[in-house]
């Protein structure tokens, strides 16, 4: 556009160039140094630049979870599949725990509400699955009441077949176990890492127990960016494996 | 098998325990602190040991579950053990000192700060992972990912000036058979029993997190 044989205008389109470009470094910048605190509003203008701030891990090639299928429970209700997809466009945030877990679990659940408050509207998008690991005591009557003490419309996971809990686990890389005690009791051991699935049914990031609420918040809020890019550019470019 | 080591580990403590428990002061709750000890007399000045105790929350308990968790800082000025905690029976039906912990047998907590206590950011910070976050390959495990389970402790050493934290992903005082949900905003009071402070009455509070 800029014509060739009038170089002061030239000259000043260019300088336009450049205050555009350093605007955009600006925003660059400003959405990496305080991707937690900005509500929500940066999407889309680091293309590259976010993805290492990702507080999880990524794994290569990534974990493929899509065939994993598990009866949801609600009380009072027949349990329904559940396909550990989120919907399109969304995230999902799966955990291998138990209620009568004080400690890791709601630790856990705890920071993953407060990260839900940071993230603001966007929560919405985030759908969150607590996968029991102790279906005995974890009952339909207390299970969905359990997460729901945490989030809004979790997805309260149970089987009862210890086999399709552990295929399940295996999909994830997580494990637990059920040590029966002496005095009649047992206990349970489980890994209490949590991991983020998109709408493809891949594993996009596992975050380490003690994770902060902030860098779930930021590493959600990226993650989310990369599901709306990957769904504007066409479905090609992430295929799972 | 390693299970019955943890098990030989823990039988071993709480001999230790008792005998210590033999020697020194009477546990059971009576309420004239036994510090005043006979020994204490001595030479020079004694000092009294004390036990400072940093921010004493619980987390807000879950919808149906009966289970509770105090979290505090305790740093002695002498050195002690922490022998026991109790709540009234208004409040849950027993109490007991947990640590959570690698399931593999180790014996290590999976947290290195658990006894360092400077590092005064409340919840969360701990558990740096063997590897720093990043990309890894196919299926290993992620690092630091084994199963953890919790598992009960008979007492607690408290190094002379140290603030030893119970925090999420360590200790907790587990609070078992809650009579009521902990609601936010409520108060309880624990009662902390020392094996040189004697007992100690602790106002905690119930937050989210």
């Amino acid at each position: 556009m800029p014509s060739p044989d009038r170089p002061h205008r030239s000259r000043r389109s260019r300088w336009r160039h450049v205050g555009v470009i350093v605007v955009a470094l600006v925003v660059v910048l400003v959405a990496g140094a305080c991707g937690s605190t900005d509500e929500g509003s940066t999407a889309g203008t680091a293309p590259e630049a976010n993805t290492d701030a990702l507080e999880g891990l990524r794994r290569d090639p990534p974990l493929d979870v899509s065939t994993v299928v598990l009866p949801e429970v609600r009380e009072g209700e027949a349990d329904q599949p559940f396909t550990l997809v989120p919907q399109p466009g969304n995230l999902l945030f799966v955990y291998f725990g138990y209620t009568h877990c004080p400690d890791l679990c709601p630790t856990t659940l705890a920071d993953l509400r407060k990260a839900f408050r940071e993230l603001g509207p966007d929560a919405a998008r985030i759908e969150t699955a607590f996968v029991t690991v102790d279906p005995q005591r974890d009952t339909a009557s207390v299970l969905p009441s359990y997460l729901s003490s945490f989030v809004d419309g979790g997805h309260a996971i149970r089987v009862d077949d210890p086999a399709a809990l552990q295929a399940a686990e295996d999909a994830f890389l997580a494990s637990s176990t059920i040590t029966p005690l002496e005095d009649g009791t047992y206990s349970v051991s489980h890994t209490a890492f949590s991991s983020i699935v998109d709408d493809t049914g891949t594993v996009v990031a596992e975050w380490p127990f003690g994770i902060s609420p902030d860098s779930m918040a930021s590493d959600l809020r990226i993650l989310l960016d990369e599901t709306d890019r990957d769904r504007a550019g066409g479905s090609s470019t992430t295929a799972p494996a | 098998m390693s299970r019955r080591s943890h098990w030989a580990a823990a039988v071993a403590l709480s001999v230790l325990t008792l005998t210590a428990v033999g020697c020194g002061s009477d546990v059971t709750t009576s309420t004239e602190s036994t510090t005043s000890s006979p020994a204490a007399t001595g030479t020079s000045a004694p000092v009294t040991a004390d036990v400072t105790v940093g921010d004493p929350w619980a987390r807000t308990s879950p919808m149906s579950s009966e289970l509770g968790a105090v979290y505090l800082t305790l740093t002695s000025n002498t050195g002690d053990t922490l022998l026991g905690a109790a709540v009234p029976t208004s409040v849950a039906g027993s109490t007991e000192i947990h640590e959570t912990a690698m399931a593999d047998g180790t014996g290590t907590t999976m947290m290195p700060g658990t006894t360092a206590g400077d590092d005064t950011s409340d919840t969360t910070e701990m558990t740096q992972m063997t590897e720093p976050p990043g990309t890894m390959g196919g299926d290993s495990p992620m690092p630091g990912s084994g199963e953890m389970e919790m598992r009960p402790i008979s007492s607690l050493d408290l190094p002379a000036g140290e603030a030893v934290a119970l925090e999420p992903g360590g200790y907790h005082i587990m609070l078992i058979d809650l009579v009521a949900p902990l609601v936010a905003g409520d108060t309880l009071e624990v009662t902390l029993t020392f094996e040189r402070a004697g007992e100690q009455v602790v106002t905690v509070t119930v937050r989210d997190s």
